[in-house]
């Protein structure tokens, strides 16, 4: 005897498809070993050998009537528990034995009474028809169970497809949920690729074999010709006993890719209610793909429109923003240009001021503009060398002098406090902002306080004004560009101050915070790492949490 | 036509800046506000302003409100100024009682001009059914019912006659196309802008020296059309 590996197409799939109702009767007996089926039949004759010797001492008292229907009982026995062929051959042997043995002339095939060839007719006729009725209703049964554990199977592998984010993820579980269903050793999933030969995308369990060139090969063959392939020993001519198993993954609008299950060299080879099976499973995880690329598209739909509406709100504000100064500009210069007018020169003087100091609003906010999008085009250049922070601190504070009058400025910067890699200029236009920030929003006479502390691998810069603060609805945005905050707003600022600040800050890889509670101020802790590396998260982290304990004691 | 009050309800101090020292100037008296409260309260409380000038973008309400409460008390011309390009908002501020507006950045001439066109049209009361009216080369005579260009008469069907008289009542000032079609046509029209830009080209083509280029009927784009003022220089 020959063996060898083959392949071979099963069924093309949708003759398969059709086929696969039918098959389900013939399904559980195929399962069991031909031992077991011999066994019901071996029963079956047993059972009816016995009924026959039971009444053979009684043939002539028992009376046709109740011999009869206990053999029916046999018969109903029979199919209940063996099924249709059981069934049958009780009917048709129960026939015979009961006319041989038990009805008169006894030891022969003939019949003498007429009224006995009636009885023995409606038996016959009573046994095919009980046996049949009782098949149909096992068969129906085990169709509803066939049923239930589909749509269960459905339901868990739609589960899987909304529980789970991330196509890879998606594909990762479905094979796996195949993998358990069918009892396999391995499976895959393959994708088509945009060109040339299927890509593998998910395999299950995660540290499964490779697929074989020839596996891969019978997932080719399937994906293209759209049927169940199988690959396994066999002797030609005989039916194939396939090890390996390629189903294409297709609903009616697209072919997804093919899922492929191995038996390996541990369990037995395939049965064909198992390849029964992953057909069922593979239009099930098709349509499970059909749902996610749907899922998919309206997800990349509603992704689309948020940028969109970002975008126009973000064109709306930069365009109000950059027409206001315009309009006061253009409107000075064309009541300096009035024909009908001569201007003495101290108005001629406060018009020009007017259009200046409109050019310098618009420089700024145009400048802001600038470095807002080389932060976030990623082109914001650091020169990093390593300072005091406190040096940074009393540069600002030196330029801010003048504004700085109204506002007491209490800073508390240790002399011993490590040095820290930073950007100065990039520094200082941090602290700037912030302090300007706080001058602007608080009422002349309150305190400002800057802290410094070293903490866990990182400095954090702490502001902390004592003005009306900022609501906590406000807080969450207050990095955000254009964000102004209610009774925050101000008419001469770009809107994008503290969204450069965290621009400028992230790229020296710190952190940035804000804490308010009504009428306590805000207080504002940038984190800067105290080593040129990037820090871990977990340093920035615990750099926020100390300065907030200080100012909480403020 | 100096000495008239106007209000200017504006929050930007350099555009009130230029505004006020401008108009003065031209010898207007100016009043400023620089919020929709304070400009309600001054637009509606003697003494009252002749023409008011109204920023739709102010900080405390939305201008299109302070310009229907001051309509609903007063009938000073209001000129809107708005930075904002959607035209449905000046639209809705010509619909909720504004007399004309001016966009962000404006010249002092262009306001100017507006401020002229508004006090003329408030002083003129009603328009003169029965005495022609002259525009440039262009005579209207309500009474004869004929229209002359370059003493040339034109020959206009009654409807066409009808929107060109409609439009010469307000030469200076913006027509809106719900405005134009009702006065026209009827109520029943307001959205028949086809109706209306069909009728204008025909005009166009009756009354203008070159249609592409018309002299007499500006558009106003999205709004609708302006007719060359009184006093516009030839």
């Amino acid at each position: 005897m020959q063996v060898r590996r083959l392949v071979r197409i099963l069924a093309p799939l949708p003759a398969f498809r059709r086929g696969m109702d039918r098959l389900i009767a013939g399904a559980a007996a195929e399962e069991t070993p031909w031992l077991a089926r011999l066994r019901r039949y071996g029963l079956t004759v047993l059972a009816l050998a016995a009924t026959t010797a039971g009444f053979w001492p009684l043939k002539e008292s028992a009376g046709l009537l109740n011999i009869g229907l206990v053999y029916l009982i046999v018969v109903a026995g029979a199919a209940t528990f063996g099924g249709r062929g059981p069934g049958l051959l009780a009917a048709g042997l129960g026939f015979a034995l009961f006319d041989f043995f038990l009805i008169p002339p006894y030891l022969e095939f003939a019949i003498g009474d007429l009224h006995n060839i009636l009885a023995l007719f409606v038996f016959l006729g009573f046994s095919v028809l009980i046996s049949t009725l009782i098949t149909r209703a096992r068969e129906a049964a085990a169709q509803a169970e066939r049923r239930a554990t589909d749509l269960h199977r459905l339901y868990a592998l739609s589960q899987t497809v909304l529980q789970t984010t991330g196509r890879d993820a998606i594909l990762a579980a479905l094979v796996a949920q195949v993998v358990d269903m069918v009892e396999a050793e391995a499976g895959w999933i393959w994708v088509p690729a945009a060109d040339g030969p299927l890509k593998l995308a998910a395999q299950a369990p995660a540290q499964a074999r490779a697929p074989l060139p020839s596996e891969r090969e019978l997932a080719q063959h399937a994906y293209i010709r759209a049927a169940l392939l199988g690959l396994g020993d066999g002797v030609p001519g005989e039916r194939l006993r396939p090890r390996t198993l390629c189903a294409p993954l297709r609903t009616a609008e697209q072919g997804w890719g093919v899922l492929g299950v191995t038996a390996g060299g541990r369990r037995r080879p395939f049965t064909r209610a198992e390849q029964t099976v992953l057909v069922t499973l593979a239009e099930q995880v098709a349509l499970a793909l059909d749902r996610l690329a749907l899922r998919e598209e309206a997800e990349r739909a509603e992704v689309l429109e948020r940028t969109d509406e970002l975008k126009s709100a973000l064109l709306h504000t930069v365009s109000h923003d950059l027409r206001t100064p315009l309009a006061s500009i253009k409107a000075t210069a064309t009541s300096l240009l009035d024909p009908a007018i001569t201007w003495d020169s101290a108005t001629q003087r406060l018009f020009i001021q007017a259009i200046d100091t409109e050019c310098d609003r618009l420089t700024h906010l145009v400048s802001d503009l600038l470095e807002m999008s080389r932060i976030e085009g990623g082109a914001l250049q650091l020169t990093r060398d390593w300072y005091a922070i406190g040096e940074v601190i009393e540069t600002v504070r030196e330029r801010l002098a003048g504004r700085l009058a109204d506002h007491p400025l209490a800073v508390d910067a240790p002399a011993d406090l490590p040095l820290v890699p930073l950007d100065f200029v990039k520094i200082d236009a941090v602290l700037t902002n912030l302090l300007e920030n706080a001058i602007k929003y608080t009422p002349p006479g309150t305190p400002i306080l800057v802290r410094a502390v070293a903490w866990a691998g990182v400095l954090a810069v702490t502001v902390a004004d004592q003005g009306p603060g900022v609501a906590p609805q406000h807080l969450a945005h207050l990095f955000d560009k254009f964000y102004r905050a209610g009774g925050r707003s101000s008419p001469q600022g770009s809107g994008l101050g503290l969204a450069i600040v965290k621009g400028m800050v992230e790229a020296h890889g710190g952190t940035i915070s804000a804490r308010s509670s009504a009428g306590q101020g805000l207080t504002i802790t940038f984190t800067l790492p105290l080593t040129l590396a990037a820090p871990a998260p977990a340093g920035a982290g615990a750099g926020r949490a100390a300065p907030e304990e200080d100012t909480d004691g403020r | 036509m100096a000495g008239e009050r106007i209000l200017v309800i504006e929050d930007e101090p350099a555009v009130v800046q230029a505004i006020r020292i401008t108009l003065q100037g031209h010898g207007f008296r100016v009043e400023t506000a620089a919020t929709g409260g304070e400009g309600y309260a001054k637009a509606v409380h003697p003494p009252p302003p002749q023409v008011v000038l109204l920023d739709l973008g102010l900080p405390d309400t939305d201008g299109l409100a302070v310009c229907t409460q001051i309509r609903r008390q007063s009938g000073v011309p209001i000129i809107v100024l708005t930075a904002r390009d959607a035209e449905y908002e000046k639209i809705s501020a010509l619909e909720g009682g504004a007399d004309d507006y001016v966009t962000k950045p404006f010249g002092m001439g262009e306001l100017l001009a507006r401020i002229r066109v508004a006090l003329r049209h408030a002083a003129a009361g009603p328009p003169a059914l029965d005495t022609p009216t002259r525009i440039g080369e262009l005579v209207l005579d309500p009474v004869a019912h004929e229209v002359t260009v370059r003493g040339t008469p034109i020959h206009l069907t009654p409807t066409e006659f009808k929107l060109l008289a409609t439009l010469v009542a307000n030469a200076g000032r913006v027509s809106t196309h719900q405005f134009l079609l009702r006065a026209v046509w009827g109520s029943g029209y307001a959205a028949d802008t086809q109706l209306l830009r069909v009728f204008m080209g025909q005009l166009r083509t009756k009354i203008e020296p070159h249609p592409a280029q018309p002299e007499y009927i500006r558009t106003e784009p999205g709004i609708g059309y302006r007719f060359r003022p009184a006093d516009d220089p030839p």
